[in-house]
Order: C-alpha cells, then sequence, then structure tokens
C-alpha cells in the first residue's frame, strides 16, 4: 500500500470504518512507515485534545420538569380534541346532552352535587338503620287473641315512635352499625335487650325489611345509596375535568402524590363496593364506600384548588 | 458550573452498532422502556430522558453554542421524541431516532433570524481571533482556554460540516448511523468530516504542539 492511499484513508482506519482487510493493510504500512506513522500520531493527538472538551451545559432537573409538563399539557390537550373525532351525531348529541346536564360554572355544580351526596349518604344510612330497626320492630297484624296469650304480645304490634325522628336513638343506632361487623345481629340484639318482654316474629328479618320497604312509600335505602353513588361520581368526573385541566401547571411532584392518594382511595372504592354488593348493602360496607367516594372528591377538589 | 465531560456523554445504546460496555438487565433495555412509554408510563420515559439527555443536549450545544438554548431545544428534542414514540418502527435504533430528531430541532433554530444573527457574530469572533497567527500558549493548554478556541472552532464551521463532525468525534456515531440522522449520502458525510477535520486542525494547531 502507498502512502498517498494510506493518507487518503487515514481518517476512515482512525474511525474505524475500513474493512478488516483494508485495516489490516493500512496497520501494516503505519508499522513501516515514520511519515504516515506520524500523520497518523497526529490524528490521535488532536482527538485527545477535542475530547477534552468541556461544554458549560448540563442536565438539570428543571430540564425533564419541563419536559414532563409539556408531555402533560399534550395529553391534556389530546384529551379535549378527542371528542371532535367522534362522528357528527355523536358529537351533538354529547354537546346536548352535556348542555343540559353539565353546569357552566364546574365548581357551584360540583358543590351542590356533593351536598346531594352526602345528603343522600346520611338519608341511605339512617334508612338502613331505621329498616334495620323495623325489621325486629315489624310484625304482622296479630292473629286473633288465643286464650291465655299474654297481653305483652299485643303491644309489640304497636307502632314504636320513629327512629329517625329522635336524634339521640338515632345517633345511638348509627354508632352501632358503625360498630357491627354484620347488620343483622347485633342491633336486633340491642332491640331485644330494648325490649326484652317483645317477642321477635318468627320470619326471617331480610323478607321483612323487603316487605317494609316495597309497603313503604319512602325510596329504598339501597336506591338512596345508588344515587349518591351517581351524584358522587358526577361530582369526580368534573373534578377530574378541571383538574386534567390543571395538570400541566401543576408541580410534578404534587401531582405524583396526589395521583398516588387517588389510586389508594379508588382500591378503597373497589374493595368497598364489592363488600357491599356481596354483602347485600352491609351499612358498614356502604359507609366505608361513601366515605371513600368522599374523600375522593375532597382530594380532587384540593388539587383542582392546588398552585 | 459543573460542566459535562464529553467522556461523560457516551451513555445509552450509543446506538446499534456500538459495544455496549454494560450489560444491561432486559427490564431496563432501551426496548423495554420504550415500550411502557408507549403506554404511558411517564416514568419509562423519565428514565429514558435520563440516559439520554445528556448526549442530547450536548450534541445541540454544539450546533448552537448556547446553553439556554441548547436547554430549550433538547426540550423540545425529547417532547418531540414522546409525541412521535409511536412512530417509532426500530427500537433498538432509538438513539439515531432521537438524535434524528435533535439534529431537525437544531437545525430548525439556526434557520431563524436570531440564530443566524448569532452565528454570524460568532463567525466573525472566531475568524478575527483564531487566525493561523493568533499567539497561542507553547505546550499545555488551560482546559478554559481550550473550551474556548472549540467552541469557536466548531462556531466557524458551516453548518453541515459542523453536524457531521460532532456526531462522528463527540458523540461517536459509525458513518452509517450518521447518514441515518443526516439524510446525507455517504460520500457526503466523509467529504465533510474530512474538510471539517482539516479546517478544526488549522484552527487549533498552536495547541497541539506540531509544527507543520
Amino acid at each position: 500500500m502507498k502512502c498517498e492511499a494510506v493518507c487518503a484513508a487515514l481518517e476512515e482506519y482512525f474511525d474505524g470504518e475500513l474493512d478488516e482487510r483494508q485495516a489490516r493493510a493500512v496497520n501494516a504500512h503505519l508499522a513501516a512507515c515514520a511519515g504516515c506513522a506520524a500523520e497518523h500520531a497526529a490524528l490521535r493527538r488532536e482527538h485527545e485534545l477535542l475530547m477534552r472538551y468541556e461544554r458549560d451545559v448540563e442536565v438539570t432537573p428543571q430540564l425533564w420538569q419541563g419536559v414532563a409538563a409539556r408531555i402533560a399539557a399534550e395529553r391534556t390537550d389530546a384529551a379535549e380534541h378527542a371528542a371532535p373525532a367522534e362522528p357528527f351525531t355523536r358529537r351533538l348529541r354529547a354537546w346536548f346532552a352535556g348542555a343540559l346536564t353539565v353546569p357552566r360554572f364546574s365548581p357551584a355544580l360540583t358543590a351542590a352535587l356533593i351536598l346531594v351526596a352526602v345528603a343522600l349518604t346520611v338519608g341511605a344510612m339512617k334508612l338502613t338503620d331505621r329498616h334495620e330497626g323495623k325489621t325486629v320492630a315489624y310484625v304482622p297484624p296479630p292473629p286473633a287473641p288465643q286464650p291465655g296469650a299474654q297481653p305483652t304480645n299485643a303491644n309489640v304490634a304497636t307502632p314504636a315512635p320513629a327512629p329517625s325522628t329522635e336524634p339521640a336513638p338515632e345517633a345511638a343506632h348509627e354508632t352501632v352499625a358503625a360498630a357491627a361487623p354484620k347488620r343483622d345481629t347485633p342491633r336486633r340484639d340491642v332491640r331485644s335487650n330494648e325490649s326484652a318482654n317483645r317477642s321477635l316474629p318468627a320470619r326471617g328479618g331480610a323478607a321483612q325489611f323487603q316487605q317494609a320497604a316495597a309497603t313503604s312509600a319512602e325510596p329504598t335505602a339501597e336506591a338512596l345509596v345508588r344515587e349518591a353513588e351517581a351524584k358522587y361520581l358526577k361530582a369526580i368526573e368534573i373534578l377530574s375535568r378541571d383538574v386534567n385541566r390543571r395538570r400541566a401547571t401543576l408541580d410534578p411532584q404534587t401531582l405524583a402524590r396526589f395521583d398516588e392518594t387517588l389510586q389508594a382511595i379508588d382500591r378503597t372504592i373497589a374493595e368497598t363496593r364489592r363488600a357491599a354488593l356481596t354483602r347485600g348493602n352491609d351499612p358498614v360496607a356502604v359507609q366505608y364506600m361513601l366515605t371513600a367516594y368522599e374523600k375522593k372528591v375532597d382530594v380532587l377538589r384540593e388539587l383542582a384548588r392546588a398552585d | 458550573m459543573e460542566r459535562l465531560a464529553i467522556e461523560a456523554m457516551h451513555g445509552g445504546d450509543g446506538g446499534a452498532s456500538r459495544p455496549v460496555t454494560h450489560a444491561k438487565p432486559a427490564m431496563n433495555s432501551v426496548e423495554h422502556l420504550i415500550a411502557r412509554a408507549r403506554r404511558g408510563d411517564e416514568d419509562a420515559f423519565r428514565l429514558i430522558f435520563e440516559r439520554y439527555s445528556r448526549p442530547v443536549i450536548s450534541f445541540i450545544y454544539d450546533m448552537v453554542g448556547d446553553r439556554a438554548h441548547a436547554e430549550e431545544l433538547t426540550q423540545e428534542t425529547f417532547v418531540r421524541a414522546h409525541r412521535h414514540l409511536g412512530a417509532l418502527r426500530e427500537e433498538a435504533k432509538f438513539s439515531t431516532w432521537l438524535f434524528s430528531i435533535a439534529k431537525n430541532v437544531a437545525r430548525e433554530s439556526l434557520r431563524t433570524a436570531h440564530s443566524r444573527s448569532r452565528k454570524v457574530s460568532l463567525d466573525d469572533e472566531a475568524v478575527q481571533e483564531l487566525s493561523d497567527d493568533a499567539p497561542g500558549p507553547a505546550g499545555a493548554l488551560l482546559d478554559k482556554e481550550l473550551n474556548a478556541v472549540v467552541r469557536r472552532a466548531l462556531a466557524a464551521l458551516e453548518e453541515d460540516k459542523r453536524l457531521v463532525f460532532t456526531l462522528k468525534v463527540f458523540q461517536q456515531r459509525s458513518y452509517e448511523e450518521i447518514v441515518a440522522i443526516t439524510g446525507f449520502s455517504l460520500p457526503k458525510v466523509k467529504t465533510d468530516l474530512h474538510r471539517a477535520r482539516t479546517e478544526l486542525r488549522r484552527r487549533i494547531r498552536p495547541y497541539l504542539g506540531v509544527k507543520e
């Protein structure tokens, strides 16, 4: 290999871009030619000098925060612009439905929904509690008096004052309900203790509960629970929309903490909901579920207000 | 301020053809991180950012010559990468793909009036200060002075040459990768690289301690 050819290929040789055969030939020439070897050494020195070059630039935490904020903003924009991709009729229907049901001022509506949801929660819990009481207190019309029957039995048929109208007993019942692992036994015991001279009906409590609910004009506890849940879900939906709009402006660390909290609450909601369904609207599970919904609303509301 | 040493820039996969010095578990492979990021996992994209942000910001800084501008363009590069992650076909060539985005971002920026005017002033300064007759230290070169010399020499290079030179010398990309990143033909890459080296050599010759 001649010097001219080696000089022409020297940079490619230095860069490791020659194939094996060419590289071997250049290598052999450099070992034998002092002039070309000096060129190669100069190239190496030049490279070493350039490798000492340091830039007045660094990767700061703010660099990632800026990227993360812009990505979050793009996600929000994408979510907001997802609707126009739907067919026109669906968009029109969605807009119309939204115009009727979604308030223009979401904080006010959210507050109203929360109030309704809380009221429904309280109502549902009271109703559940009262029905629990009825389960025990309700007795079908007594049969014709039998000779020798105890007069106390007749007193049982007389309706007791409704617990819901009496704050103090109500509170006592709620305490019992919250503490009781199951809604049937402890409260029945309490009632039994309160009126030791009453005899419990022979029929099952659940059937009587249903009968009482069916004959009553009032909504059932289950209906109230479902309504409260629906209101919470609506409030959560509205607040989530507000939060998503604000995500890009929020501190990423704060946002991460809130997201973790929300995930934990979602798990609680799912678990308590499952428990409520499998245990026939167990008041304890229902109460925990609605409390979890309320907590989620609180967290979202806080996030929507965060700076 | 802490500075980025060139040696520290060559983390990550360094491109498909680069030898990997540290075996990485599959869970942290770029392919795995990309798959997670595509599913909306922000942590995965943050890890990608941590792996590639240094070489990317260094590359962009070499192209635009301004720290604040380089930071801004680095953010833009990663935002674009995130936006188009779904369009990436060969995950193993993520680094090449990312650098092609960085190249586009830097070149778009350089075409703005502000960048052009800034470059002209740098060129003027560099040309005046880095003439062949400029006096230089006789032997060892202070790092600070070297940095200033190299920065000015880079700024004085024509844009295509600076792009190819930076990718080859500082980012240690193969010719094949440079072709993929720049879209230039292989002969152009070789020619531009040779001319850039010649020009850089002329400018830093006083510091090489070599008499030509």
